[in-house]
């Protein structure tokens, strides 16, 4: 049995536990055991085939390589070598020749695995060789004083007592001290574990075979050399078979906890993904019991997609702070290649990418596998192991690695898609009030003003508008209506329609004329607005007493005046710049005297410049048209008249621009003539 | 998403001895106007002061593509330069003139040569 091949990984546990009782208990072993076998060996001098005990010793050595893992260790079959040479030399040779061969065996883990810890290299070689050394000296002493002989001639019924002993011996020295290093590293509950598995295995695969030494000896003894080599090539094939027949079980197993791993990771996934980090968490516990992670990285690419976190970061088992790091190195990489990278040796190999995660550039890591995250085709990050050693890593753990990436990829892709939709929503309830808020600045009723009639249609392409209309009660009965249009549309346009529409309000109500008026507006929104957004405005006040209108046009579209007794039609397009653009500017005003039936039609661009499917605008002609066909009706007819072509016209196109209008008409005093 | 309009708006720019001229083709409104805008911030961005705007394919110009003509103007001003116009169509001009822009504050000429000869 065998615990250093570095497949079993006890030492984390070893470096985590107390160390003292270790650091008495592994060199007394070690010290006691040689010291033994070397003050044996001057009182016992033995007699000795040295050709014979070399070839038993590399025989013991090759066995002990093709140990095979059966219940968490690897064991193997060379205790029937080692028991073979006791028979044939005594237990002092025995002894020599099974510490030999644990260190010749130590000696080729050192030169395929490359430097490794202490403990590895130098203390438990040692421990397991003085352990030896005792086993072959105590379970010898017992079997001779037993009645046992060496170089048995046949199988006798009288060597049956002394040959069990032998072998029990043997074994229970091996395992009780084995058991202590267990209780020592790991406590009780290590120390019972390792009885339930190792143990139990170990009596089925290495008590059982052992009496077959015995086989070996009485082989040796009748066919010399030629049965020994007959014997070792038995031995040989039969540690082979049972070696490649033990792998193809554990893999099995190791498969079978794989995809219970990745059941139990996606059932705790979905269960907790409330949050990135709690998933990353639970990917590397349930990734910790199915690989090595003594060296562990996840990063996330974020949403910005130019920063990558490195949500875990483990080396040599330490966590270290997670980082977040501009994207570069094997994230950029994934970006292009989406598939899993595995890197055997780094010192042969050179990484496709500049790497910058600890480990990798600190020159310690010999392997490593990177794999995406991948949702979909969408790169959500990705996920590496690493190890101090070369080839530690198997088409498996990439395969299990890259399983589990991609279901932490998907969790986190549906959490971000959830998270974002929770902020649009967000925002929609904000433009909505926002909408609502701009509509409760816009009159919601027309004031009534004697011998006029108006009325008012106000429709946003999106949820708020850059239009605005306005109706300003004016001493002595008058009226101002304004329509305005803020340069650009949605939520920018909407602030400054409503910075505009108070600072407008504002220098109209205290004016001493509509064109004084408009250039304090102007002034106030120049001075006020950094931005470089403008308003076209039309500006008209009404007064009832005289039947006139006196209006100021600030770049706005020429409204359209119909003059009821000779139907035509006049545009009011004397017009100076739209506002918010200089700094001074003048208006000039202009009064029109109005007759029963006269029809002032204000208008957006948005009205005109309705788009219809073929790309035509529905146009200054159309609208004038309908004003034309309908001009003896009442105004809330002409809106609704021009509303529905507008809507024929348009057919299922959207709306892209605001539209409002604003239709007065001069009272008509026998009531309408059509 | 709304889609606006179909139509995209092209924006191609020559470097001159001492003027840049823009020219455009396609509708400028509130989707397209940012192209435009990213060209001029461009020109700007390059120490390019004096800017003409050949709007020969340009057909209709929204309040939005006002605007971005607007800035562009007042931070060539700042610098010295200017923002000429070129090749305006008989709607652009009652577009430009109706907001007042045309002549208080472009000036407009009739192709792009008399616009780059100007300065």
């Amino acid at each position: 049995m065998t615990n250093e091949s570095g497949r079993v990984s006890v030492l984390p546990f070893f470096r985590r536990l107390s160390w003292r009782l270790l650091n008495v208990y592994a060199p007394s072993v070690a010290i006691g055991g040689l010291t033994i076998l070397v003050v044996a060996t001057l009182l016992l001098p033995p007699s000795l085939d040295l050709p014979l005990f070399l070839f038993l010793t590399l025989l013991s050595t090759s066995i002990r390589w093709l140990g095979f893992p059966i219940g968490g260790v690897t064991n193997s079959l060379f205790g029937i070598v080692d028991l073979m040479t006791l028979l044939l030399f005594g237990p002092v040779v025995a002894g020599w020749q099974a510490a030999l061969a644990i260190l010749l065996h130590s000696l080729l883990i050192y030169i395929r695995q490359g430097r490794r810890t202490v403990w590895a290299t130098l203390q438990l070689p040692l421990f397991n060789a003085g352990l030896k050394a005792a086993m072959a000296l105590i379970s010898g002493a017992v079997y001779l004083a037993l009645g046992g002989y060496l170089r048995p001639q046949g199988l006798e019924t009288n060597l049956i007592v002394p040959g069990l002993a032998l072998c029990g011996s043997w074994f229970a020295v091996d395992y009780g001290a084995w058991s202590l290093l267990e209780l020592f590293a790991g406590g009780r509950q290590r120390f019972f574990q390792w009885t339930h598995y190792a143990v139990m295995a170990a009596l089925m695969v290495e008590l059982l075979p052992l009496p077959f030494a015995f086989l070996g000896a009485v082989i040796s003894a009748h066919l010399g050399i030629r049965g020994i080599v007959a014997f070792a090539a038995a031995l040989l094939l039969a540690s082979l078979s049972v070696n490649l027949m033990a792998r193809a079980r554990s893999r099995l197993e190791a498969r079978v906890v794989e995809l219970t791993t990745l059941n139990r990771v996606s059932d705790e996934i979905i269960r907790a993904s409330q949050d990135e980090r709690d998933i990353c968490e639970i990917v590397y516990r349930y990734a910790s019991r199915v690989v090595d992670t003594t060296y562990f990285l996840l990063g996330l690419l974020n949403e910005d997609g130019a920063t990558e976190t490195l949500a875990i970061l483990i080396a040599e088992g330490e966590r270290h702070e997670p980082r977040t790091l501009p994207v570069g190195g094997v994230v950029a990489w994934m970006q292009e290649h989406r598939e899993p990278l595995v890197v055997g040796d780094l010192r042969r190999e050179q990484l496709p990418f500049r790497p910058r995660q600890v480990g990798t550039d600190a020159g310690t890591v010999r392997s490593a596998v990177f794999v995406p995250m991948l949702a979909g085709q969408d790169l959500i990050g990705f996920m590496s192991i690493q190890s101090q050693l070369p080839h530690s890593f198997s088409a498996d753990d990439t395969r299990i690695l890259s399983a589990m990436a991609n279901q932490a990829a998907m969790a986190i892709a549906n959490l971000r898609l959830q998270r974002q939709a929770q902020m649009r929503e967000r925002l929609e309830r904000e433009v909505h009030l926002a909408s609502e808020i701009q509509r409760s600045l816009l009159p919601s009723s027309c004031p009534t003003v004697p011998g006029f009639e108006l009325s008012f249609d106000w429709r946003s392409a999106r949820e708020v508008s850059g239009d605005f209309y306005d109706f300003l009660a004016l001493p002595d009965g008058k009226l101002g209506i304004v329509i305005a249009d803020v340069s650009d549309k949605g939520m920018p346009a909407a602030l400054f329609m409503a910075l505009s529409r108070s600072l407008v309000r504002a220098a109209l109500l205290g004016a001493s004329s509509p064109a004084e008026g408009l250039q304090r507006a102007n002034r106030w929104i120049v001075k006020d607005s950094s931005s470089d957004m403008f308003l076209t405005l039309f500006y008209a006040v009404l007064d009832p007493v005289n039947q006139t209108l006196t209006y100021v046009n600030a770049g706005h579209n020429p409204p359209l005046l119909m003059y009821h007794d000779e139907r035509t039609c006049h545009y009011l397009d004397k017009h100076g710049i739209a506002l918010g653009i200089l700094d001074e500017v003048e208006y000039q005003e202009h009064t029109i005297s109005l007759c029963a039936g006269d029809m002032l039609l204000c208008y957006t661009d948005g009205v005109t410049d309705a788009m219809n499917g073929d790309g035509d605008l529905f146009g200054e002609e159309r609208l004038l048209e309908i004003a034309r066909q309908y001009c003896d009706h009442s105004p809330q007819e002409i809106i609704d008249h021009i509303n529905a072509a507008r809507e024929s016209f348009v057919d299922d196109q959207p709306a892209f621009d605001d539209a409002t209008l604003v239709v007065v008409r001069c009272a008509n005093l026998e009531g309408h003539s059509s | 998403m709304m889609q606006e309009t179909k139509q995209t708006l092209t924006v191609t720019r020559k470097s001159l001895n001492r003027v840049d001229v823009v020219s455009t083709s396609g509708r400028i409104d509130a989707s397209t106007a940012p192209i435009l805008e990213q060209s001029l911030k461009t020109c700007l961005n390059e120490g390019r002061y004096r800017l003409v705007i050949d709007l020969k394919d340009t057909a209709y110009i929204s309040s939005a593509g006002l605007k971005v003509l607007i800035a562009t103007l007042k931070e060539t001003k700042k610098h010295r330069g200017d923002v000429r116009l070129a090749n305006l169509s008989h709607n652009l001009k009652e577009t430009f003139s109706m907001v007042g822009l045309v002549p208080d504050l472009f000036k407009v000429y009739d192709d792009t040569l008399d616009a780059v000869g100007s300065y």
